[in-house]
């Protein structure tokens, strides 16, 4: 049984919580969390958990043995530096961290104290994403050789102080949505050798919306190309569509066309019954993060990945900023 | 009076389209098509499959108004003289030419002898295409920021796989007419290009790989990909859509978004995309019908098609380079 310490209150938090309800192994006995609305969320997410006002008080005196960090990006590093140093387990949104020094303090870190560390990349769970890459694995599309992704939402305007709006903490989507498809592209085709990107980003009234595009070369010659948009408005749903082209086939996803249950409601008391929460992704990450702190076992996504994913990432920013193609071995080298 | 037109050679496969557009045409006749002396079979073969008449090109040329240069690139400088010299009005398949030194000498080619030159964009001509014209032109998406495009296709076979009868790949045959419409909607051209580019998908002496990250001359970031990257098995030849980013909306474009999902167990077996509506091409040829009745320029004019070229030569001199590279303003 693990018992598990949860920093944050926000969304991804509240995203766990819900889903810490579904394994049997795991439980939330603690929540840390700066935000004001700290007691009206353990008291509907977590109503068995303390609640903390500061993450390493909860770290020292609360009986936890995983700590799960659902805060903005820059916070990540002096919390699993504190977390580890404890000796706990770590689960850790993504991105990794907000700079490659971030991403290396916490890589090293967590091997120090020889801890289970995982990164948040839940794409991988998703079934559209793992069976896409399952058939890839296969060979039925032979040589991958163009891999593009889109992932197209309207600004974020939940999080803790606007904080996905400055860039300077969130890296704006080419860090917080783009790392995502730059994780699972690199599960699928490998290490990237460099990449190029362009993107547009405008203030709407303090609202920072943004649109970006970056090609990738892989060392093992394929290409990609992501998309990401936080230029949508209020009326469209969030997107995710890939498509990925080899030589011997393709294999296509559009999230806007998945219509496995459709409603129309007369009236205001039908409801959309959500999925069962035990087969969703965020569940199946957080269990196998689970675990693996129960076995001993490595995660699957290693803190090297998590770090992987972030140089890539990070190249694209310098890019989209340099307006030249970066090599993403040379980052933070 | 109905305008007198002639197809010089058939080697595209948009011949056949073309013959097929002109008959439904009150105002326009085929008088007949003419080939290269080198290949006379397939100029007959064609001749026959779609019901119409052989010339020589210089007895077709003394017969028509207006002619459809269907060659292979490399010769579309070779046929667009051979109309400018019998005073005949040309449209051009695109690219127009295969460099922009050729594309320049063709367009002075036509100016001097007084005959208008037009290159073939059909999606000018697609509906939804017209209909975000009018969407950009009335200011309903706000300022442009960022434009995606993708022209993708299968891999085509023939002269378009033959680097001297085409002048490259994927970059040659599917950068034009995103390019084009986009250049058409944002009255921009294309300031610096980023291509990735690349032989992945067949065995092939020319590039079935093209992406370009292109920067416009106003700033507004471009991005395109035209690669050949359709398998061959695909239920459509390709596709062309557009994603335009402003200020105050998106707005995403497929030019072939009206489809009925045909499956069929005998013929033409399989399951089939079909297009419903209004045809791009009947459209395309009824504007350069309409333009030599009327005595104006075709939509798109070979001047402007010089640009389209200098993007072309500008990709492959990018990924040659491994850096973006930029366009000088002007022809």
């Amino acid at each position: 049984m693990q018992q598990v310490g949860l920093v944050g209150s926000g969304l991804m938090a509240t995203t766990h919580a819900e889903r810490y309800r579904s394994i049997t192994e795991a439980e939330v006995v603690a929540v840390a969390s700066l935000d004001d609305n700290l007691p009206e969320f353990v008291s509907q997410h977590a109503p068995k958990a303390d609640a903390y006002r500061d993450a390493e008080t909860m770290f020292d005196e609360a009986d936890v043995s995983v700590v799960d960090l659902c805060t903005p990006t820059p916070t990540h590093q002096p919390l699993v530096e504190a977390a580890a140093k404890r000796g706990l387990g770590i689960f850790c949104e993504k991105p990794i961290a907000r700079t490659m020094d971030g991403a290396n303090a916490i890589v090293e870190a967590v091997h120090e104290a020889d801890v289970p560390f995982m990164t948040g990349h839940v794409l991988r769970y998703f079934p559209e994403y793992e069976t896409a890459k399952e058939r890839i694995d296969r060979g039925e599309i032979g040589t991958p050789s163009i891999l593009r992704t889109e992932r197209l939402a309207t600004p974020p305007t939940y999080g803790s102080d606007g904080w996905f709006a400055d860039t300077d903490q969130s890296g704006g989507a080419l860090l917080d949505l783009a790392i995502h498809d730059f994780d699972l592209l690199r599960w699928v085709a490998g290490e990237v050798d460099h990449v190029f990107a362009r993107a547009s980003t405008w203030n709407d009234d303090g609202v920072h919306r943004e649109h970006a595009a970056v090609t990738l070369r892989f060392e093992n010659g394929a290409l990609g190309f992501v998309e990401v948009s936080w230029a949508y408005g209020d009326d469209a749903p969030f997107t995710m569509t890939y498509e990925f082209a080899g030589d011997e086939g393709l294999l296509e996803f559009d999230s806007r066309a998945e219509s496995s249950l459709q409603l129309s409601s007369v009236g205001d008391n039908l409801d959309v019954p959500s999925a069962t929460l035990q087969s969703d992704p965020y569940t199946r990450e957080l269990r196998h993060f689970i675990d693996c702190a129960e076995s001993g076992d490595e995660p699957a996504i290693t803190p090297e990945d998590g770090r992987e994913a972030l140089r890539i990432a990070l190249a694209a920013i310098e890019s989209s900023e340099t307006n030249k193609p970066v090599s993403v071995e040379e980052v933070g080298a | 009076m109905t305008v007198q037109i002639g197809i010089l050679s058939a080697a595209h496969p948009h011949a056949g389209a073309y013959v097929k557009c002109l008959s439904n045409l009150e105002c326009a006749t085929l008088v007949g098509v003419a080939g290269d002396h080198r290949n006379r079979d397939a100029i007959r073969k064609f001749a026959e499959t779609h019901g119409t008449t052989v010339y020589t090109p210089d007895e077709l040329l003394e017969r028509v108004d207006g002619a459809l240069v269907c060659s292979a690139n490399a010769t579309h400088q070779k046929w667009i003289e051979c109309a400018a010299t019998a005073g005949v009005d040309v449209l051009c398949e695109k690219p127009l030419a295969p460099a922009t030194e050729e594309a320049r000498d063709v367009v002075a080619t036509c100016d001097a002898a007084g005959v208008a030159l037009g290159v073939a964009m059909p999606l000018r001509f697609s509906s939804p295409v017209q209909r975000v014209k009018d969407l950009v032109d009335q200011g309903s998406l706000g300022t442009l920021r960022f434009l995606s495009g993708a022209n993708r296709g299968k891999v085509p076979t023939g002269w378009f796989v033959n680097e001297e009868l085409a002048g490259g790949g994927a970059v040659v045959d599917h950068t034009v007419h995103i390019l084009d419409i986009v250049r058409w909607i944002t009255d921009e051209e294309v300031r610096e290009v980023y291509a990735e580019i690349d032989t992945s998908f067949h065995d092939s002496s020319v590039e079935d790989c093209n992406l370009l990250s292109m920067e416009l001359s106003d700033g507004t970031t471009f991005v395109l990909d035209g690669s050949w990257s359709r398998p061959d098995e695909w239920d459509r030849w390709g596709d062309a859509t557009l994603r335009i980013v402003g200020t105050a909306g998106v707005v995403s474009v497929d030019c072939f978004g009206k489809t009925i999902k045909q499956t069929r167990n005998t013929g033409d077996s399989g399951i089939h995309s079909i297009d419903y509506g209004v045809d791009p091409n009947e459209a395309l040829i009824s504007d350069f019908v309409e333009s030599i009745r009327d005595g104006r320029p075709p939509s798109k004019t070979g001047q402007s098609a010089v640009h389209d070229v200098k993007v072309i030569e500008a990709a492959y001199e990018s990924a040659e380079r491994g850096e973006s590279v930029t366009i000088d303003r002007g022809t």
